[in-house]
Protein backbone atom coordinates (compact mmCIF):
# COMPACT_ATOMS: atom_id res chain seq x y z
CA UNK A 1 0.00 0.00 0.00
CA UNK A 2 1.07 3.46 -0.94
CA UNK A 3 1.39 6.56 1.01
CA UNK A 4 -1.08 8.57 -1.00
CA UNK A 5 -3.55 5.31 -1.22
CA UNK A 6 -3.54 5.15 2.47
CA UNK A 7 -4.89 9.08 2.49
CA UNK A 8 -7.16 8.51 0.06
CA UNK A 9 -8.51 5.44 1.84
CA UNK A 10 -8.49 7.62 5.34
CA UNK A 11 -10.65 10.24 3.19
CA UNK A 12 -13.67 7.51 2.17
CA UNK A 13 -16.53 9.04 2.97
CA UNK A 14 -15.27 12.26 3.72
CA UNK A 15 -16.66 15.17 1.25
CA UNK A 16 -13.17 16.57 -0.12
CA UNK A 17 -12.42 18.68 -3.06
CA UNK A 18 -10.64 16.43 -6.60
CA UNK A 19 -9.00 17.93 -9.20
CA UNK A 20 -11.30 16.77 -12.31
CA UNK A 21 -10.72 18.11 -15.81
CA UNK A 22 -8.16 20.40 -14.17
CA UNK A 23 -10.85 22.06 -11.77
CA UNK A 24 -11.58 21.40 -8.34
CA UNK A 25 -14.90 19.52 -7.80
CA UNK A 26 -16.59 18.26 -4.63
CA UNK A 27 -16.85 14.87 -4.46
CA UNK A 28 -17.33 12.17 -2.14
CA UNK A 29 -15.42 9.08 -2.15
CA UNK A 30 -17.62 6.34 -1.48
CA UNK A 31 -15.57 3.04 -1.68
CA UNK A 32 -11.83 2.31 -3.15
CA UNK A 33 -11.42 -1.17 -4.53
CA UNK A 34 -8.04 -2.47 -5.14
CA UNK A 35 -6.88 0.56 -7.56
CA UNK A 36 -10.79 1.39 -8.43
CA UNK A 37 -11.90 4.49 -6.82
CA UNK A 38 -15.61 5.60 -7.03
CA UNK A 39 -16.40 9.07 -6.04
CA UNK A 40 -20.01 10.64 -6.42
CA UNK A 41 -19.80 14.10 -7.39
CA UNK A 42 -21.42 16.73 -4.90
CA UNK A 43 -22.71 19.10 -7.63
CA UNK A 44 -24.87 17.12 -9.91
CA UNK A 45 -25.53 19.98 -12.59
CA UNK A 46 -23.63 18.40 -14.99
CA UNK A 47 -25.94 14.74 -15.59
CA UNK A 48 -23.95 12.90 -13.67
CA UNK A 49 -22.91 11.85 -10.32
CA UNK A 50 -20.83 9.26 -9.84
CA UNK A 51 -17.28 8.51 -11.26
CA UNK A 52 -15.29 5.22 -11.17
CA UNK A 53 -11.70 6.24 -11.26
CA UNK A 54 -8.29 5.08 -11.47
CA UNK A 55 -7.00 5.95 -7.76
CA UNK A 56 -3.28 6.80 -9.30
CA UNK A 57 -5.50 9.65 -10.97
CA UNK A 58 -6.59 10.97 -8.21
CA UNK A 59 -5.54 14.69 -7.14
CA UNK A 60 -6.55 15.83 -3.78
CA UNK A 61 -7.05 19.23 -3.06
CA UNK A 62 -5.83 20.09 0.27
CA UNK A 63 -5.12 24.24 0.10
CA UNK B 1 -46.66 37.25 -65.72
CA UNK B 2 -43.23 38.29 -66.04
CA UNK B 3 -41.36 38.97 -62.71
CA UNK B 4 -39.40 41.93 -62.26
CA UNK B 5 -36.11 41.58 -59.93
CA UNK B 6 -34.17 44.07 -59.05
CA UNK B 7 -31.07 43.98 -57.00
CA UNK B 8 -29.67 47.22 -54.94
CA UNK B 9 -26.68 47.54 -53.18
CA UNK B 10 -26.54 49.82 -50.65
CA UNK B 11 -23.11 51.42 -49.23
CA UNK B 12 -22.24 54.74 -48.49
CA UNK B 13 -20.71 56.82 -51.34
CA UNK B 14 -18.21 58.84 -50.57
CA UNK B 15 -16.76 61.65 -53.54
CA UNK B 16 -13.15 62.23 -54.00
CA UNK B 17 -11.64 59.58 -52.72
CA UNK B 18 -13.86 56.96 -54.34
CA UNK B 19 -10.81 54.64 -55.56
CA UNK B 20 -9.00 54.34 -52.33
CA UNK B 21 -12.07 53.48 -50.26
CA UNK B 22 -13.00 49.72 -49.51
CA UNK B 23 -16.88 50.33 -49.48
CA UNK B 24 -17.88 50.49 -53.10
CA UNK B 25 -20.22 52.53 -54.98
CA UNK B 26 -24.28 51.39 -55.19
CA UNK B 27 -25.04 50.30 -58.83
CA UNK B 28 -28.23 49.41 -59.95
CA UNK B 29 -27.92 46.35 -61.74
CA UNK B 30 -31.61 45.24 -63.39
CA UNK B 31 -31.14 41.15 -64.81
CA UNK B 32 -33.36 39.72 -66.78
CA UNK B 33 -33.16 35.11 -66.44
CA UNK B 34 -34.21 33.42 -68.70
CA UNK B 35 -35.40 29.37 -68.48
CA UNK B 36 -31.83 28.88 -70.47
CA UNK B 37 -29.41 30.70 -69.01
CA UNK B 38 -28.26 31.64 -65.23
CA UNK B 39 -25.63 34.08 -63.64
CA UNK B 40 -23.77 34.42 -61.06
CA UNK B 41 -23.75 37.55 -58.78
CA UNK B 42 -20.19 37.86 -56.98
CA UNK B 43 -20.52 40.65 -54.26
CA UNK B 44 -17.77 41.87 -51.31
CA UNK B 45 -18.05 40.25 -48.05
CA UNK B 46 -18.97 44.13 -46.79
CA UNK B 47 -21.85 45.09 -48.46
CA UNK B 48 -25.61 44.23 -48.10
CA UNK B 49 -28.19 43.01 -50.35
CA UNK B 50 -31.71 44.17 -50.45
CA UNK B 51 -33.87 42.29 -52.87
CA UNK B 52 -37.27 44.02 -54.05
CA UNK B 53 -39.13 41.78 -55.75
CA UNK B 54 -42.54 42.21 -57.45
CA UNK B 55 -45.09 39.27 -58.57
CA UNK B 56 -48.99 39.11 -59.42
CA UNK B 57 -49.66 42.86 -57.69
CA UNK B 58 -48.03 42.32 -54.77
CA UNK B 59 -44.14 43.57 -53.56
CA UNK B 60 -41.84 41.18 -51.52
CA UNK B 61 -38.88 42.92 -50.06
CA UNK B 62 -35.95 40.56 -48.42
CA UNK B 63 -33.25 42.67 -46.06
CA UNK B 64 -30.02 40.27 -46.17
CA UNK B 65 -28.72 39.90 -42.45
CA UNK B 66 -25.91 42.83 -42.37
CA UNK B 67 -21.94 42.26 -43.08
CA UNK B 68 -20.21 40.87 -40.36
CA UNK B 69 -16.99 42.52 -41.47
CA UNK B 70 -16.57 46.60 -42.44
CA UNK B 71 -13.46 47.86 -43.46
CA UNK B 72 -11.72 50.75 -41.95
CA UNK B 73 -9.65 53.16 -43.74
CA UNK B 74 -7.38 55.23 -42.72
CA UNK B 75 -5.63 58.29 -44.05
CA UNK B 76 -2.49 59.63 -43.00
CA UNK B 77 -1.24 62.98 -44.74
CA UNK B 78 2.08 63.43 -43.40
CA UNK B 79 3.43 67.02 -44.15
CA UNK B 80 6.56 68.64 -43.32
CA UNK B 81 7.66 71.92 -44.36
CA UNK B 82 11.58 72.30 -43.81
CA UNK B 83 12.99 76.27 -43.62
CA UNK B 84 16.36 76.77 -44.39
CA UNK B 85 16.86 80.78 -43.70
CA UNK B 86 20.48 82.35 -43.59
CA UNK B 87 21.57 85.28 -43.52
CA UNK B 88 24.50 87.25 -42.75
CA UNK B 89 25.39 91.33 -42.10
CA UNK B 90 29.15 92.27 -42.24
CA UNK B 91 28.85 96.11 -41.48
CA UNK B 92 31.96 97.86 -41.98
CA UNK B 93 34.09 98.50 -45.23
CA UNK B 94 33.48 96.33 -47.79
CA UNK B 95 30.81 94.85 -45.73
CA UNK B 96 28.62 92.71 -47.65
CA UNK B 97 25.01 90.87 -46.88
CA UNK B 98 23.77 87.99 -48.19
CA UNK B 99 20.58 86.18 -47.70
CA UNK B 100 19.24 82.74 -48.79
CA UNK B 101 15.92 81.20 -48.47
CA UNK B 102 15.17 77.57 -49.20
CA UNK B 103 11.84 75.76 -48.67
CA UNK B 104 10.82 72.43 -49.19
CA UNK B 105 7.56 70.61 -49.04
CA UNK B 106 7.47 67.10 -48.42
CA UNK B 107 3.98 65.38 -48.61
CA UNK B 108 3.66 61.64 -47.79
CA UNK B 109 -0.01 60.13 -48.20
CA UNK B 110 0.07 56.98 -45.76
CA UNK B 111 -3.06 54.95 -46.13
CA UNK B 112 -3.62 51.32 -44.49
CA UNK B 113 -7.42 49.19 -44.71
CA UNK B 114 -7.90 47.47 -41.63
CA UNK B 115 -11.04 44.62 -41.64
CA UNK B 116 -12.84 45.37 -38.39
CA UNK B 117 -14.87 42.42 -36.77
CA UNK B 118 -18.15 43.65 -35.80
CA UNK B 119 -19.17 42.68 -32.02
CA UNK B 120 -22.40 41.41 -30.67
CA UNK B 121 -23.15 38.38 -32.96
CA UNK B 122 -22.84 35.21 -31.20
CA UNK B 123 -24.44 31.99 -32.80
CA UNK B 124 -27.63 32.09 -31.45
CA UNK B 125 -27.71 36.09 -33.41
CA UNK B 126 -26.18 34.78 -36.77
CA UNK B 127 -28.47 31.72 -37.02
CA UNK B 128 -31.74 33.57 -36.36
CA UNK B 129 -30.60 36.28 -38.89
CA UNK B 130 -30.11 33.54 -41.48
CA UNK B 131 -32.92 31.67 -40.70
CA UNK B 132 -35.35 35.00 -40.83
CA UNK B 133 -33.79 35.95 -44.28
CA UNK B 134 -34.06 32.83 -45.70
CA UNK B 135 -37.63 32.39 -44.66
CA UNK B 136 -37.96 35.31 -46.91
CA UNK B 137 -35.98 34.39 -49.89
CA UNK B 138 -37.75 31.37 -50.01
CA UNK B 139 -41.48 33.06 -50.13
CA UNK B 140 -39.83 35.64 -53.11
CA UNK B 141 -39.16 32.57 -54.84
CA UNK B 142 -42.11 31.20 -54.24
CA UNK B 143 -41.44 27.97 -52.56
CA UNK B 144 -43.20 28.92 -49.61
CA UNK B 145 -46.78 30.41 -49.41
CA UNK B 146 -47.26 33.48 -47.09
CA UNK B 147 -48.98 31.54 -44.42
CA UNK B 148 -46.07 29.72 -44.10
CA UNK B 149 -43.70 32.14 -43.41
CA UNK B 150 -45.87 33.29 -40.38
CA UNK B 151 -44.90 29.74 -38.92
CA UNK B 152 -41.67 29.48 -39.79
CA UNK B 153 -41.48 32.90 -37.53
CA UNK B 154 -42.60 31.07 -34.95
CA UNK B 155 -40.76 28.12 -35.39
CA UNK B 156 -37.44 30.42 -35.30
CA UNK B 157 -38.45 32.15 -32.18
CA UNK B 158 -39.39 29.01 -30.22
CA UNK B 159 -36.19 27.61 -31.42
CA UNK B 160 -34.24 30.76 -30.67
CA UNK B 161 -36.00 30.70 -26.96
CA UNK B 162 -34.23 27.55 -26.22
CA UNK B 163 -31.18 27.98 -27.94
CA UNK B 164 -30.75 31.32 -25.56
CA UNK B 165 -32.21 29.24 -22.29
CA UNK B 166 -29.63 26.38 -23.23
CA UNK B 167 -26.98 29.23 -23.59
CA UNK B 168 -27.60 30.60 -19.97
CA UNK B 169 -27.17 27.65 -18.84
CA UNK B 170 -23.56 26.80 -20.09
CA UNK B 171 -22.92 30.52 -18.67
CA UNK B 172 -24.30 29.91 -15.28
CA UNK B 173 -21.96 26.54 -15.49
CA UNK B 174 -19.19 28.22 -16.38
CA UNK B 175 -19.49 30.94 -13.31
CA UNK B 176 -19.86 28.79 -10.70
CA UNK B 177 -17.46 26.76 -11.50
CA UNK B 178 -15.18 29.82 -12.47
CA UNK B 179 -16.80 30.71 -8.26
CA UNK B 180 -15.65 28.29 -7.12
CA UNK B 181 -11.96 28.14 -8.22
CA UNK B 182 -11.29 31.56 -7.23
CA UNK B 183 -9.18 32.26 -4.92
CA UNK B 184 -10.76 31.72 -1.30
CA UNK B 185 -14.13 29.82 -2.49
CA UNK B 186 -13.18 26.74 -1.62
CA UNK B 187 -14.98 25.26 1.27
CA UNK B 188 -11.44 25.78 3.84
CA UNK B 189 -13.09 22.62 6.24
CA UNK B 190 -12.88 20.32 3.11
CA UNK B 191 -9.87 21.30 2.33
CA UNK B 192 -8.53 21.61 6.47
CA UNK B 193 -10.02 17.74 6.43
CA UNK B 194 -7.78 17.06 3.26
CA UNK B 195 -4.75 18.09 4.24
CA UNK B 196 -5.64 16.40 7.87
CA UNK B 197 -6.50 12.71 5.78
CA UNK B 198 -2.52 13.23 3.53
CA UNK B 199 -0.76 14.84 7.09
CA UNK B 200 -1.64 11.39 9.11
CA UNK B 201 -1.26 9.30 6.24
CA UNK B 202 2.62 10.71 5.71
CA UNK B 203 3.18 10.61 9.17
CA UNK B 204 2.07 6.89 8.72
CA UNK B 205 4.72 6.38 6.64
CA UNK B 206 7.15 8.03 8.25
CA UNK B 207 6.69 6.00 11.39
CA UNK B 208 6.62 2.17 9.47
CA UNK B 209 9.81 3.58 7.66
CA UNK B 210 11.27 4.45 11.30
CA UNK B 211 10.17 1.08 12.75
CA UNK B 212 11.75 -0.94 10.23
CA UNK B 213 14.96 1.15 10.31
CA UNK B 214 15.02 1.25 14.30
CA UNK B 215 14.69 -2.54 13.99
CA UNK B 216 17.69 -3.26 11.80
CA UNK B 217 20.00 -0.83 13.43
CA UNK B 218 23.13 -2.27 14.87
CA UNK B 219 24.43 0.29 17.15
CA UNK B 220 23.58 3.61 18.46
CA UNK B 221 25.27 5.59 15.39
CA UNK B 222 22.49 3.80 13.06
CA UNK B 223 19.74 4.77 15.21
CA UNK B 224 20.46 8.09 15.09
CA UNK B 225 19.96 8.07 11.49
CA UNK B 226 16.69 6.68 11.76
CA UNK B 227 15.99 9.41 14.14
CA UNK B 228 17.02 11.91 11.69
CA UNK B 229 15.49 10.33 8.91
CA UNK B 230 12.57 10.17 10.62
CA UNK B 231 12.41 14.10 11.70
CA UNK B 232 13.60 14.63 7.96
CA UNK B 233 10.52 12.80 6.51
CA UNK B 234 8.03 14.18 9.10
CA UNK B 235 9.18 17.98 8.07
Amino acid sequence: MSTFRNAISAAVGKEAYFLLGGKPMKATITKINDDLAVLKLSDTGAGYSELAIHVDKLVLVTA
Amino acid sequence: MKKCFGVILIASILTGCGSLMSQKEAELAPTRITATTGEMVTLPAQLRTITNKTSKGSYISCAEPGPDVAMSDTFKLITGITTDTSSSVNNGNGSSATAGNKIGLNNDLQTSTTALELAGRTQTVLLAREFLYRTCEAASNGWIEKEDVVKAHDSILKNITTLINTDNKKAETTAAIAGAVATGKLDPKLLGNAATVVSNAIREACTKDFEECISKAADEKAKGACRANLNKCLD
